[in-house]
């Protein structure tokens, strides 16, 4: 959908930085654009290694969790990794409640997330 | 006629006294000092009548139910209960996530995005807590019926995390009305000390 700004990209050596630039991650509209244009990404790099950068996110519905669960599935049937990096201390117990802090790989710091994925071989 | 259907609101409350005291004492049986902010997710209760008054009311209002009026009933809620000192500022998200996911499931699952039903929401304080009620004129669920997000099944699905998320940060998360109306409540910021509440 043209004209909602959600995800910028960045290649950086082997690692793609998606960077979420909504401060809220609730509306359907913005989380139907957020998965397509992740999934755009994985689906054109198999075994994809994913930073995404949250850190300007200050809530998010259990409707973004859900487009995060259909993007790590996503992932996960390329062969690839992702990392959610820059979670807002705030925000983690919704992912606690939802043992969601047991499927996905945090970092606090996105850069030192990519520098974590460029260091790993696969 | 619109106005007669959402007899549900609080006034229904005062027509039993009986059923009000039985209601308010089912409301009021926490220790919210012994409660700490993140713990295992309890049952969630539904009972067939209308909430029970809370001692202030703070605000009702009614919107229409249009996703576009979400964000406003949102930051009216939050911002009421930040600028009264009911709640502390560091709790605002979880606020803002329980709010959206009882507004947003009001006007979609509830009223169907049906324009001229409203979607009502009273705020109001008790001497030990704050709590917010969203009611609708749909068809009613039973949150009971709602599968567990967290089993191996569960974990991956896309979607049925909301109630599993409101049950966890709110001290009491109460369905009347066969679900029709939600009421949430966490204790006040001001009754109590984090260092000896967690």
């Amino acid at each position: 959908m043209a004209g909602i700004d959600v995800l910028r990209f960045e290649e950086r050596d082997g690692v793609l930085l998606a960077r979420v630039v909504a401060e809220r991650l609730v509306d359907l509209p913005i989380l139907d654009e957020f998965r397509d244009q992740l999934f755009a990404q994985v689906s054109a790099r198999p075994k994809i290694r994913l930073v995404l950068d949250v850190s300007s996110v200050t809530y998010l519905s259990s409707s973004a969790l859900g487009k995060l669960v259909a993007v790590y599935k996503k992932v996960k049937e390329g062969s690839g990794t992702m990392i959610v990096a820059g979670l807002k201390p705030a925000l983690l117990p919704v992912f606690k409640v939802t043992s969601l802090d047991k499927v996905f790989e945090f970092h606090a710091d996105p850069t030192a997330a990519v520098m974590d994925l460029q260091r790993r071989r696969f | 006629m619109a106005a007669r259907r959402l007899q549900w609101s609080f006034q229904e409350s005062k027509a039993s006294a009986g059923r009000l005291a039985a209601l308010a004492f089912l409301a009021q049986g926490t220790d919210y000092r012994s409660v700490a902010s993140l713990r295992p997710p309890r049952c969630v209760s539904v009972f067939p009548w209308a909430p029970p008054l809370p001692e202030e009311v703070l605000m009702s209002r009614r919107w229409a139910s249009d996703l576009a009026v979400k964000q406003e009933v949102i930051d009216a809620v939050a911002s009421l209960l930040l600028e009264g000192g009911y709640l502390h500022a560091d709790d605002e998200p979880m606020l803002c996530i329980c709010l959206d996911e009882a507004v947003a499931n009001a006007i979609r699952h509830g009223n169907q995005q049906v324009f001229s039903k409203v979607v009502e929401v009273l705020v109001g304080v008790d001497q030990d807590r704050w709590c917010v009620a969203v009611g609708d004129e749909g068809e009613g669920f039973d949150p009971n019926n709602v599968p567990d997000p967290t089993t191996e099944h569960g974990l991956l699905a896309e979607s049925g995390r909301g109630i599993r998320i409101m049950n966890a940060w709110l001290d009491q998360l109460i369905y009347y009305r066969e679900g029709r109306t939600i009421v949430m409540a966490r204790r006040r910021a001001d009754r109590y000390s984090p260092l000896a509440g967690g």
